[in-house]
């Protein structure tokens, strides 16, 4: 049994580095990234599990950060947006608009990514489904969407 | 950010995660068991909900079981509702959970932390009500399997330290014809007004609802209305609605009168279903 009683140093995996953090057990994961580590990347929204706008990935699956708390994550590989670099979906964001005030906008290109990472061939309801776990209080999602769509037929070479 | 601090627990047994719930107790730190924690973080958040402790059970191995034999699936109630959906044969549970929350959420979120939660909706347990499933519940006197009507009545009926380990559907059930509808008030990702879920088996439907009263229920007085097939639909809608358990919910999401309106026309559209004809 693991039991952790006071703050915990503790190491996280993420994007890649191992980064060790202290934290109380009641932290979020969300709050551990941004104030304790400088990845400012995953964005507060509504702290609800509504927004999608702290959306991280966890052993390369969508979550809200939010919702979880950071000891959780120990053992887990964390991407957070920092760790995106030249990624097909952010340059199709960037080509389509994908963005206005571009507050979610790091939770949207997280989904996404992950999204075309486990389904190259997602349909539209795949996609919707995906991709209804995010808002944007702009109401780009038109752009968005196309933005999906042409990363997801350059990455299946088309 | 959570204002206050707790203890965190993560043990690998169930044996010992019973164990340490009492002796927490006994400690008056108000130990609470978690899983995916999707709704204790919120609601910690919100001061909703205090606590001295946390006992994580996702590393107890027969909470993660998905597994199928002859005769049963069994599924670990620590399952992502995800992991269900895209590992369980069940296509009536995984069409409903696949309406709770979004896709992100469901990621983290767990057959048994729906089932348990603080939310009245628990969609989750409304496929099993209609099944013999039998539920596995871990307490200090070991394991012990019961009926879902027997263990469910408006909640879980969970003695003080027992934890949901698992859930056992019967096959045969998991291959009947079935329907189920649920109303919102405005998008998909939104608590259900009304959900109805039926499965037909020997000719009779087995429904559960959730969402037009405080709680979900299954009720052996509607599904005999439902069944009467010397009155015609409408007038089925109709009496299954004289016949809720409680008070139809009136709040700020839907009125009563539009609740029950919603629950006439979902119970109308089963029976088209399930009985077929116009």
């Amino acid at each position: 049994m693991k039991t952790y009683k006071d703050y915990e140093a503790i190491n996280l995996s993420i994007n890649g580095e191992t980064r060790k953090v202290i934290i109380k057990h009641s932290d979020t994961l969300l709050r551990v990234l941004r104030e304790k580590l400088g990845l400012t990347g995953g964005k507060p929204g509504c702290e609800n599990g509504d927004c999608g706008a702290c959306t991280i990935l966890l052993d390369g699956k969508p979550v809200k950060s939010c919702m979880m708390l950071a000891i959780e994550a120990i053992d887990k590989n964390i991407t957070t947006i920092e760790g995106l670099s030249n990624t097909e979906i952010q340059k199709a964001f960037v080509e389509y608009g994908g963005f206005q005030c571009g507050y979610c906008t790091s939770g949207f290109l997280l989904n996404a990514y992950a999204l075309l990472e486990t389904h190259p061939d997602a349909d539209d309801d795949t996609i919707k489904e995906w991709l209804q776990s995010n808002l944007c209080r702009c109401t780009g999602y038109e752009g968005i969407s196309k933005a999906i769509k042409t990363a997801q037929k350059k990455k299946a070479g088309i | 950010m959570i204002s206050y601090d707790f203890e965190y627990y993560r043990p690998d047994t169930y044996e010992g995660a019973v164990k340490l719930f009492h002796q927490l107790n006994n400690e008056s730190k108000n130990p609470l068991y978690y899983s995916g924690g999707t709704e204790i973080v919120t609601n910690a958040r919100k001061n909703v909900i205090k606590t001295g402790a946390i006992i994580d059970i996702k590393a107890i191995p027969e909470g993660n079981l998905l597994r199928e034999t002859e005769d049963a699936i069994l599924l670990g109630a620590n399952l992502t509702l995800n992991e269900i959906i895209e590992g369980s044969n069940f296509p009536l549970l995984n069409n409903v959970i696949r309406k709770i929350a979004d896709h992100t959420v469901r990621n983290r979120l767990t057959l048994g932390g729906n089932i348990c939660g603080r939310l009245a909706y628990r969609e989750a347990i409304l496929p099993l009500l209609t099944t013999e499933a039998k539920m596995v519940v871990a307490g200090e006197n070991g394991l012990k399997s019961m009926s879902v009507g027997e263990i469910f009545d408006k909640r879980l009926k969970l003695q003080k330290g027992e934890i949901l380990l698992q859930v056992e559907i019967p096959k045969k059930d998991t291959e009947l014809p079935y329907y189920h509808e649920r109303k919102e008030k405005q998008g998909e990702i939104d608590y259900p007004l009304v959900h109805v879920v039926a499965l037909k088996k020997e000719e009779r439907i087995k429904a559960a609802f959730t969402g037009i009263c405080a709680f979900p229920f299954r009720s052996p007085e509607i599904e005999e209305i439902l069944n009467d097939k010397n009155l015609s639909f409408e007038e089925r809608a109709k009496k299954v609605v004289d016949k809720l358990p409680s008070n139809s919910r009136d709040d700020v999401f839907a009125s009563k009168d539009f609740r029950e309106f919603l629950m006439e026309r979902s119970i109308i559209h089963t029976l088209k279903n399930l009985e077929g004809g116009i």
